[in-house]
């Protein structure tokens, strides 16, 4: 399994993906520093005019950043992963993996180490950067930042386990967009809790509980905004987890374990169904 | 104990026949030599064995373990038809990684890329990055690929579809070498000269079932074919000759006959003669594996 995650890691290394990727990357960070500085630079003059915005503005760029790094790795996730079963099925790498003394489930397991470590890796230099960026500017510091960075880190991790087992049942091509849809689906429906939650309609909120039953990724999301930014006895917390891309409604600890448990399920079936299909 | 056992093996696509009721045996220290025609089902049966695909029923045992059994693994190696590996490797990295997945210590695995590189002639090329590869050289190198676990039960798909006339003899010689250590080697080709020249024991199979099995020697043998020349045939003399054989064949001034056994021969001469025709060639021709596979395939047909 070991040598199947250190050459899936290798693969996922070179491809023009995390090139392009890591550029993107770039030019976000770059464009980020450069609007949180002007932020911080404008901040006592916005304080003076209109206080409430002065005191949420840090925390909504916060947030943004945040967004944007918790897409980019959605993005990442699917393209990276989405082929890394059929595609080696499609042109007939695999017959000569999995004729070797590994069993199926080491091949599934080792494509998955070897692609979380990569995205664990981006996942984590990503974050850290954001945070630093706006601490170093503002001065804001983040709550439970240990807490946040795993459930960061959960987010590639479960959707990991869910491409791939697409990707034991789809064509790659098929199999990328069935993901995204799913991953939209959450976030549509993450997002309609949110507006629901703020103006107090239940079956708003509910619609955002089915969807992240569906598709639970977003609601790992909400939940690092939601830890991040939660200033205990603040009454401006609410303010600063406003919007369509932070957690007024934030997910239960149970939301976290049922997440946990939909990645292991998704993973034991792509263990399966590759296990039962031939090749 | 026998490398191979095969009992009613039948693989079925989604209803759509793949191959079935097979039953075989390949000894160890065999070349064996399957053959068919296009779509047979021959690649069909070599992706069942290795655990490609799952049989529909049937068992099956390599070097004793049943199908399925991942650690046999270790000991066997493989060649895919359509070769295809991770060409952003070099041909040495590849290996390594082979090695690995075999289970071999990294020493072992370093000892032993050298010499299954020079075994394959890619001494020299093994730093090149795979995609720069040739075909050829892409072949050799999963030819390399399968043996460097040192396996005692090697199948090669198609081992020389790639290779030009001096890598199809080289590749013979290959194989040739691994029997004399006393490996098992599965050759799965459609190329029936080379099973001819290098196989101990073939079977042929056609529309999914084996039609014919056994020692090369003897599927050949029983047909031992005359060929003459003879000028001034009469009606009388093929008559005569046509009871003498078991199957007579004309074409043009040359008769063939299939005779029974080496010892009928003279009799044949002596009937032209005796009929006062002149006989000016007369040839035992050892009947060609490429004449059993028409016969059996197209006896199937």
């Amino acid at each position: 399994m070991f040598t199947i995650a250190v050459l899936t890691f290798k693969e996922a290394l070179r491809r023009k993906l995390l090139l392009l990727t890591v550029l993107l990357t770039a030019a976000f960070l770059i464009l980020y520093t450069l609007g949180v500085r002007e932020a911080a630079r404008h901040l006592p003059d916005i304080a003076r005019h209109d206080p409430l915005i002065g005191s949420v503005l840090n925390s909504q760029l916060l947030v943004l950043g945040l967004f944007f790094g918790n897409f980019i790795i959605v993005l990442m996730t699917i393209f990276a992963a989405t082929g890394a079963v059929s595609a080696e099925i499609e042109n007939g790498v695999l017959q000569t993996i999995v004729t070797r003394p590994v069993s199926r489930a080491a091949v599934i397991g080792g494509k998955y180490l070897g692609l979380a470590g990569l995205l664990l890796l981006y996942a984590v230099l990503f974050s850290g950067t954001v945070v630093g960026i706006v601490n170093h500017y503002t001065g804001v510091g983040v709550e439970g930042p240990l807490r946040a960075l795993g459930l960061f880190c959960l987010v590639p991790l479960v959707l990991l386990a869910v491409t791939l087992l697409g990707s034991t049942l789809l064509p790659t091509l098929a199999n990328g967009i069935a993901v995204f849809a799913l991953y939209v689906v959450g976030f549509v429906g993450g997002t309609v809790e949110q507006i629901g939650a703020l103006i107090d309609n239940a079956a708003m909120e509910r619609i955002g509980i089915i969807s992240s039953l569906v598709m639970p990724v977003d609601a790992l999301y909400r939940k690092m905004v939601a830890v991040l930014t939660a200033a205990s006895a603040d009454p401006l917390a609410v303010l600063r987890q406003m919007g369509p891309m932070g957690s007024l409604s934030e997910p239960s600890i149970w939301m976290i374990v049922y997440t946990l448990l939909y990645a292991a399920v998704a993973l034991a079936l792509a263990v399966h169904v590759f296990g039962r299909r031939d090749l | 104990m026998a490398a191979i056992v095969v009992e009613n093996l039948t693989k079925l696509y989604g209803g759509r026949l793949g191959c079935r009721n097979i039953n075989m045996t390949v000894p160890r220290g065999h070349i064996f030599g399957f053959l068919g025609p296009n779509g047979a089902g021959k690649t069909t049966l070599v992706k069942t064995l290795v655990g490609l695909l799952h049989p529909t029923s049937g068992r099956a045992w390599l070097l004793g373990r049943p199908l399925g059994d991942v650690a046999i693994r270790r000991r066997i190696g493989y060649l895919p038809e359509n070769f295809r590996y991770h060409d952003w490797l070099t041909g040495a990295e590849l290996l390594a990684v082979h090695g690995a997945l075999c289970g071999l210590p990294a020493r072992e695995t370093r000892r032993r890329i050298p010499e299954v590189l020079d075994l394959v002639g890619l001494t020299g090329r093994e730093r090149q990055k795979i995609r720069n590869y040739s075909k050829g050289m892409q072949q050799r190198l999963g030819v390399a690929c399968a043996l460097i676990g040192d396996p005692d039960l090697v199948f090669l798909d198609e081992p020389t579809s790639a290779l030009d006339p001096l890598g199809r003899r080289e590749m013979r010689e290959l194989m040739l070498a691994l029997r004399a250590r006393g490996k098992t080697v599965f050759l799965n080709s459609h190329l029936l000269s080379e099973v001819e020249m290098v196989c101990d024991t073939v079977a042929i199979i056609n529309r999914g079932e084996i039609v014919t099995q056994g020692a090369l020697r003897d599927l050949l043998a029983p047909a031992l074919e005359v060929e003459m020349e003879i000028e001034g045939s009469t009606p009388a003399l093929e008559a005569a000759l046509a009871a003498a054989g078991r199957e007579v064949k004309r074409n043009g001034g040359v008769l063939r006959l299939t005779v029974g056994d080496r010892a009928e021969i003279p009799g044949l001469a002596r009937l032209v003669v005796e009929h006062g025709a002149a006989l000016y060639r007369l040839v035992s021709v050892q009947r060609s594996l490429e004449d059993l596979f028409v016969d059996v395939v197209q006896g199937g047909n």
